[in-house]
């Protein structure tokens, strides 16, 4: 492994951007304003090592899933650094793209969705190992697929790779698109809410089953969820995202039991129980998260926060260390040090 | 009197080659003031047998059995005398609302016409005044009434179809995975706003959902479904905390927990049964680690498990056959 040598972190994320561009908009009053800008990812920066898993938590339109398409390149960013291997993704991307795509991987939210209805799961499984040269000839490339699977609790092995993808249920399918990935060695991957589109049952097998993976063939994983005790499960790191940006980050249950930052309080305490008898407070908070359009100069977060006070709308609080590798972004939290 | 009762409820749905037992033999009382949540896997039956309650199903599905609602038959109402009951006396909010408003009306127009259907002749100024009022039970402001669909976000959608089903003040609110689609502060926002509103109109609950920390916040019964049969039933402070079935066990097993240790996440392995044949032994003995033969060959009934006034039932040999043996 000469590349790792260069830098000791996978990927690093320096201060990533990416707006969009609304041209026109017609105002109710019948004005008509030009190019607005869209800021779904306003600034991300973190770092991952081999084999770490970071989850990504938010509500709906906090730009997690936006974040994630960045990440692999699926879409070009509007500022800042990827760096894979401390080489910019961007130029990784046009010297090689093949490479470039065998290392870095994405599992999509939707396992009904992500295979051609047409083919058979061996050729699924197996174009593209061919595609990036991966086994020297079919029987190999068969027998890879068929270990996996079995492997995997898809037994017998041979019984599926004759079979249709509607032919399975959706839990078999998102194994099948998780093992697609995992065969071609991955360095990085995404996945974007793998779990929330199946059954309760048997998400914790899928969950167990990428854990194992992501830890067997030391892949850093981006695991984005809105279920915070899912990602709880599978995160060595945790990201908590508001409007486009990282408002909390740090070790996994520091973050979740130890909360600094008035959001991720306030998601957190929403996260019902399943114990009917330890019942919590929930911290309610006005409104929904606006869409970030000219956010003010201040906290996002401001307008709904609970204990904002007059200085939190002047300035964007800066993200602090408050110890143990635990960032807050909040000028309220960060001088009352830990509690 | 139960305000509704279920009796050996049977859906069947009728194809050319087969037929498909969705729900089978389910007995349901429901208190007023009650808040039942029922919980399963998908494919489980519990909307089928909420929309078979409120005859909802397309004319393939074949119901048997009776829904007695305040001591009256659904199952053998007239079209006419069904209308009468549906939104005054029972009211549903169905999982994706935003699909059921229309695009190109405004809100406000949308609602005045339920309202007109159900009380024709109602001056508009009349109309106007009770849905400003129910805008401030659902938390939403009152420029709502002008705006169209397209305009509102998810949260506030789902809000107007449950001050939709409240405009007539049934006594029974069927909520069919409402806050499903939602993110979870708004969820804990809706669900908040829903026990406020039970307490407030005096209204019955029945939850369906397959997110079981909404059943055990905001509910007080709980029926576990399975393969289209209930496998436990009782207060949400039992079932959920010591729960008897194999079943009921194992799908709290699988949600990840908040706290605690990591490692005892598990999945129930297997998946559903094949609905369209009939099982000879439990629906769940496949997929049991305890099943013995006498679950493979013989079909377990609900009992009561624990004493009288808990009113606890499990469909289970191995919880039963203790009781059977010490009698």
């Amino acid at each position: 492994m000469g590349a790792t040598e260069h830098s000791e972190y996978v990927i690093e994320v320096d201060q990533v951007k990416k707006w969009y561009v609304q041209k026109k908009v017609q105002k109710k009053d019948g004005k008509v304003q030009r190019r607005q800008q869209i800021k779904a990812v306003d600034g991300v920066s973190f770092q991952l090592k081999r084999g770490e898993t970071l989850g990504v938590i938010g509500e709906s339109g906090c730009g997690k899933s936006t974040l994630g398409r960045l990440l692999i390149q699926l879409e070009p960013p509007t500022g800042g650094d990827i760096r894979l291997f401390g080489e910019s993704s961007q130029a990784l991307l046009k010297k090689d793209p093949l490479k470039f795509r065998r290392s870095c991987q994405m599992i999509f939210q939707n396992p009904f969705d992500t295979f051609d209805p047409r083919y058979r799961l061996k050729k699924i499984l197996m174009d593209p190992m061919k595609l990036h040269g991966i086994g020297a000839s079919e029987e190999e490339r068969m027998q890879m697929v068929l270990d996996v699977l079995e492997q995997s609790g898809l037994t017998p092995a041979i019984d599926y790779v004759d079979r249709f993808p509607h032919e399975l249920s959706g839990g078999q399918l998102q194994r099948i698109a998780i093992l697609r990935s995992m065969l071609l060695n991955p360095t990085f991957m995404v996945a974007d809410e793998p779990v929330s589109m199946l059954d309760v049952s048997i998400r914790a097998d899928i969950i167990n089953m990428l854990e194992n993976l992501v830890k067997q063939k030391n892949t850093a994983l981006v695991f984005i969820s809105h279920d915070i005790a899912t990602t709880r499960y599978i995160s060595d790191k945790v990201a908590v995202m508001y409007l486009g940006r990282i408002v909390e980050m740090g070790p996994t249950d520091e973050v979740l039991h130890n909360p600094q930052h008035p959001y991720t309080k306030v998601l957190i305490s929403n996260c019902a129980s399943l114990n009917p008898l330890e019942k919590q407070e929930a911290i309610a908070i006005e409104g929904e998260p606006p869409t970030p359009i000219d956010n003010g100069p201040g906290c996002y977060f401001a307008p709904r926060c609970y204990c904002a006070e007059a200085h939190c709308s002047e300035r964007y609080p800066e993200l602090t260390d408050i110890g143990g590798g635990h960032f807050v972004a909040c000028s309220c939290c960060g001088a009352s040090g830990r509690a | 009197m139960a305000l509704l009762e279920i009796k050996n409820f049977n859906v069947t749905y009728k194809m050319k080659e087969k037929e498909v037992y969705a729900v089978q033999d389910a007995c349901l009382e429901l208190e007023p003031q009650d808040a039942i949540g029922i919980v399963g896997e998908s494919g489980s039956g519990k909307s089928t047998l909420a929309m078979g309650i409120l005859r909802l199903l397309p004319r393939t599905a074949e119901t048997t059995g009776e829904a007695l609602f305040e001591g009256s038959d659904l199952m053998q109402m007239s079209t006419e005398e069904l209308s009468k009951v549906r939104w005054n006396e029972i009211a549903v909010v169905f999982q994706k609302s935003m699909n059921a408003l229309s695009p190109v009306h405004k809100i406000g127009k949308q609602m005045e016409d339920v309202y007109l259907i159900h009380k024709p002749g109602t001056p508009k100024k009349a109309i106007r005044d009770r849905i400003y009022e129910l805008f401030r039970v659902v938390n939403l402001s009152d420029r709502v009434y002008e705006l169209y669909p397209h305009e509102l976000s998810g949260g506030m959608m789902q809000r107007i179809s449950i001050a939709l089903s409240l405009i007539m003040t049934p006594k029974l609110l069927v909520m069919d995975e409402a806050t499903t689609a939602l993110d979870v502060v708004t969820q804990s926002q809706i669900l908040r706003e829903i026990i406020q509103l039970q307490e407030q109109l005096h209204l019955t609950r029945l939850m369906i959902t397959h997110d079981v920390s909404v059943v055990s916040s905001t509910c007080n019964k709980v029926v576990v479904m399975y393969a289209g049969r209930i496998m436990e039933k009782g207060r949400v402070v039992d079932v959920l905390v010591n729960p008897k079935h194999p079943y009921t066990q194992g799908l709290l097993k699988s949600f990840p927990s908040f706290h605690g240790e990591k490692t005892d996440l598990r999945g129930i392995p297997g998946s559903l049964p094949d609905l369209s044949v009939r099982p000879t032994g439990c629906v769940f003995a496949p997929r049991c680690p305890y099943a013995t033969d006498k679950c493979r060959t013989q079909l377990p009934k609900l009992q009561s498990a624990g004493d009288e006034t808990q009113n606890w039932q499990v469909a289970c040999h191995l919880v039963g056959g203790e009781e059977n043996g010490r009698d």
